[in-house]
C-alpha cells in the first residue's frame, strides 16, 4: 500500500503494519490509521498517519530501555483490543524529541497497547508511579538508585 | 454549563450508562473535597482533567516528530 506522508514522500508500507486506533490517540481522537514504520534495526519507529502526512510520532519498545515495564491493561482493554488475553498485546512508548535529542523523554505513563494480530490499537494510561510521563531516557545513569523509596 | 446540586449518595446519569455517584463530601471553602464514584460503559476513558490535559499536551510534543534527527537518537542509543 502506497501512502503519502511529509517526511518520506511517498512509501509502501505492507498492510500489515498498518494499525488501527478507534479512538485515535489522546487529543488526536480524529486520527485513526497510522502505519508502523522500522528503521533498519534501530530500536525507535516511527508511527505514522495515514489521514494526515504532516502527523509522525517516534515511538519505541520501553522494554529496549525499561527492563521489566509492565502494564496491567484492564479486561475492558484486552476485549477493546480484541485479545483474548493481555499476553497477546504488546507496548509502544511515544517519544518526545526536544531540539536536544539527548533530553529525549518517552512517555511511560500512556503507552499503545497493540494487538499485532489482529492490528489494532489504543493509548491506555496507567496510574502506576513509576510509569512517568517522561522518562528521559538518556539521561538514566547505571549507578543511580532506580526509584526513590 | 450544566449545574446541578446533589447530597452524598445522590447520582446523575449522563447519556446511555454513565453515572457519577457522589460518595463523600469533605471540608469547607477552599479546603472542600467531593468524592465520586463513576460508572461508565466498557471503552469510556475516565481521567482526572489535569491527567488527560498532559497527556493531550505530550502527544502534541512528540507529534512534531516529522523534524526529529534519528540518526542521532541512534547515536544516543548505541552509546548507553
Amino acid at each position: 500500500m502506497l501512502i503519502h506522508t511529509t517526511r518520506f514522500s511517498d512509501i509502501d508500507v505492507a498492510e500489515d503494519m498498518v494499525m488501527r486506533f478507534p479512538d485515535g490517540l489522546i487529543g488526536f481522537e480524529e486520527r485513526r490509521r497510522f502505519a508502523l514504520i522500522t528503521r533498519g534495526n534501530s530500536p525507535f519507529r516511527w508511527l505514522q498517519s495515514l489521514d494526515d502526512p504532516g502527523i509522525a510520532f517516534v515511538v519505541t519498545d520501553p522494554l529496549m530501555f525499561v527492563p521489566g515495564y509492565s502494564v496491567s491493561p484492564d479486561e475492558d482493554t484486552v476485549a477493546g483490543l480484541e485479545a483474548a488475553s493481555p499476553a497477546d498485546l504488546r507496548y509502544l512508548a511515544i517519544a518526545v524529541v526536544p531540539r536536544d535529542p539527548s533530553q529525549t523523554s518517552l512517555n511511560l505513563q500512556a503507552p499503545i497497547a497493540v494487538n499485532h494480530a489482529r492490528g489494532i490499537a489504543r493509548q491506555i494510561v496507567t496510574m502506576n508511579p513509576e510509569h512517568p510521563l517522561k522518562y528521559y531516557v538518556f539521561q538514566q545513569r547505571a549507578d543511580a538508585p532506580k526509584r526513590e523509596d | 454549563m450544566l449545574v446541578l446540586t446533589r447530597r452524598t449518595g445522590q447520582s446523575i446519569i449522563i447519556g446511555d450508562g454513565i453515572e457519577v455517584v457522589v460518595s463523600q463530601v469533605k471540608g469547607s471553602g477552599d479546603q472542600a473535597q467531593v468524592r465520586l464514584g463513576i460508572v461508565a460503559p466498557r471503552g469510556v476513558r475516565v481521567l482526572r482533567r489535569e491527567v488527560f490535559d498532559a497527556i493531550v499536551e505530550e502527544n502534541r510534543l512528540a507529534s512534531a516528530a516529522v523534524e526529529a534527527p534519528m540518526e542521532k537518537l541512534d547515536e544516543l542509543r548505541d552509546r548507553m
